[in-house]
């Protein structure tokens, strides 16, 4: 157990294609907000994290059906609060390495806690257009301040099971 | 796991004459390694304090608040590489101290272990994806499993919580037995075994 252990430890620290974000263990999963939707010669699926402060954003594509892939030339995401506050942010997105299609990826910023309007513009040589949806943005952090008495509490626990056996240990040796 | 651990070394025969490393550890040494592995478990809640208290009274930005360690070598909380070693390190840790509990306090830490176990695959199952290159659940990136029931929660302090809440038990179990359990301990972790059995 502990020989997979430490390969797969080695396995880590060599590298391993691993990039920073995509190994984010502890972070929360990406979830679909566009599913398989049509555009141009494309199927287009997009993903988001979207935490308060900055949120992943993926966009996924493949061929249609009887379509020949051709990986488009620009990927852009645009965001906006839904309020209307402030004026659209459009990013660009980088392509990333894949197997099949093609996956582009970047990173919007949301700046508070409430509903954005998403724009997703895709454009090259072989044809493109603009999908459309929502997003909620939510803290970072769902346990808010609770993180900081959460990790208070070991300091606490280890702190009284040490002066508990402290006192036991004093009884037991002041025994005659 | 079992409830009651292999017996340890009577009282009386204590000491390093004869005994394997992992003996030692979980004999005459138990009580000072326990000290020195909990002191790496306090120090890794510490940076999450460190981070909290960043974040919440000292109201930096997410992405600055990177606990103690994280401000000098931003790169150990950006590549996972602290999170996955301190993983192994539990889960080393857990395993090579188990000998010197018995009884209850044994099967305590036990949980934490096998807590500590399921933990470590679900790193496996991340740098699985990696290697292989294809995610799990069409995911554009890796994703592990308690990922997808727990979405947007810190899994991470989770997953520590839900590990240092029984090995605290076992611990306290550990240093405040009772006479029964006490009398079958190879170590001093509940005061000097003659003293104590007397």
């Amino acid at each position: 157990m502990f020989g997979l252990a430490v390969a797969a430890f080695a396995v880590h620290m060599s590298g391993a294609g691993a990039h920073p974000h995509e190994m984010a263990a502890h972070r929360g999963a990406p979830s679909r907000i566009i599913a398989s939707q049509r555009i141009g010669p494309y199927v287009a699926s997009v993903w988001t994290d979207p935490e308060v402060g900055s949120g992943p954003m993926y966009v996924v594509l493949e061929a249609a059906d009887g379509q020949t892939f051709t990986p488009p030339s620009a990927v852009r995401v645009g965001i906006a609060p839904v309020s209307g506050r402030l004026p659209e942010v459009v990013h660009d997105a980088h392509a990333e390495p894949v197997r099949r299609g093609a996956r582009f990826m970047t990173t919007v910023a949301f700046d508070r806690a409430e509903r954005w309007t998403l724009r997703v513009l895709i454009g090259g040589s072989a044809g493109g257009g603009q999908l459309t949806s929502q997003v909620e943005a939510t803290p970072n952090v769902a346990a808010g301040p609770f993180v900081l008495v959460l990790s208070l509490l070991p300091f606490l626990a280890v702190t009284g099971v040490w002066w508990r056996a402290a006192v036991v240990r004093r009884r037991t040796v002041a025994l005659p | 796991m079992t409830a009651v651990n292999s017996p340890a070394a009577p009282s009386s025969q204590v000491g390093p004459v004869g005994q394997s490393f992992a003996e030692r550890l979980n004999g005459p040494w138990h009580e000072r390694s326990l000290q020195v592995f909990m002191g790496i478990v306090l120090a890794h809640w510490g940076e999450h304090l460190a981070q909290a208290y960043q974040v919440y009274v000292l109201h930096w930005p997410m992405a600055n608040a990177r606990g103690v360690l994280g401000l000098w070598f931003p790169w150990l909380v950006t590549s996972e590489a602290l999170h996955y070693g301190y993983a192994l390190v539990m889960l080393v840790g857990l395993w090579i101290l188990r000998g010197g509990f018995v009884g209850s306090s044994h099967t305590w830490w036990m949980v934490a272990f096998w807590i500590q176990f399921w933990h470590h695959i679900e790193h496996a199952l991340l740098q699985g994806q990696v290697i292989v290159g294809q995610n799990l659940f069409g995911s554009p990136v890796p994703t592990s499993l308690a990922q997808l029931v727990i979405p947007r929660l810190e899994l991470h302090l989770i997953y520590n919580t839900i590990v240092f809440i029984p090995m605290v038990i076992a611990m306290y179990r550990h240093l405040v037995p009772p006479e029964a359990e006490r009398v079958r301990m190879g170590c001093t972790c509940a005061g000097h075994p003659r003293l104590a059995a007397a």
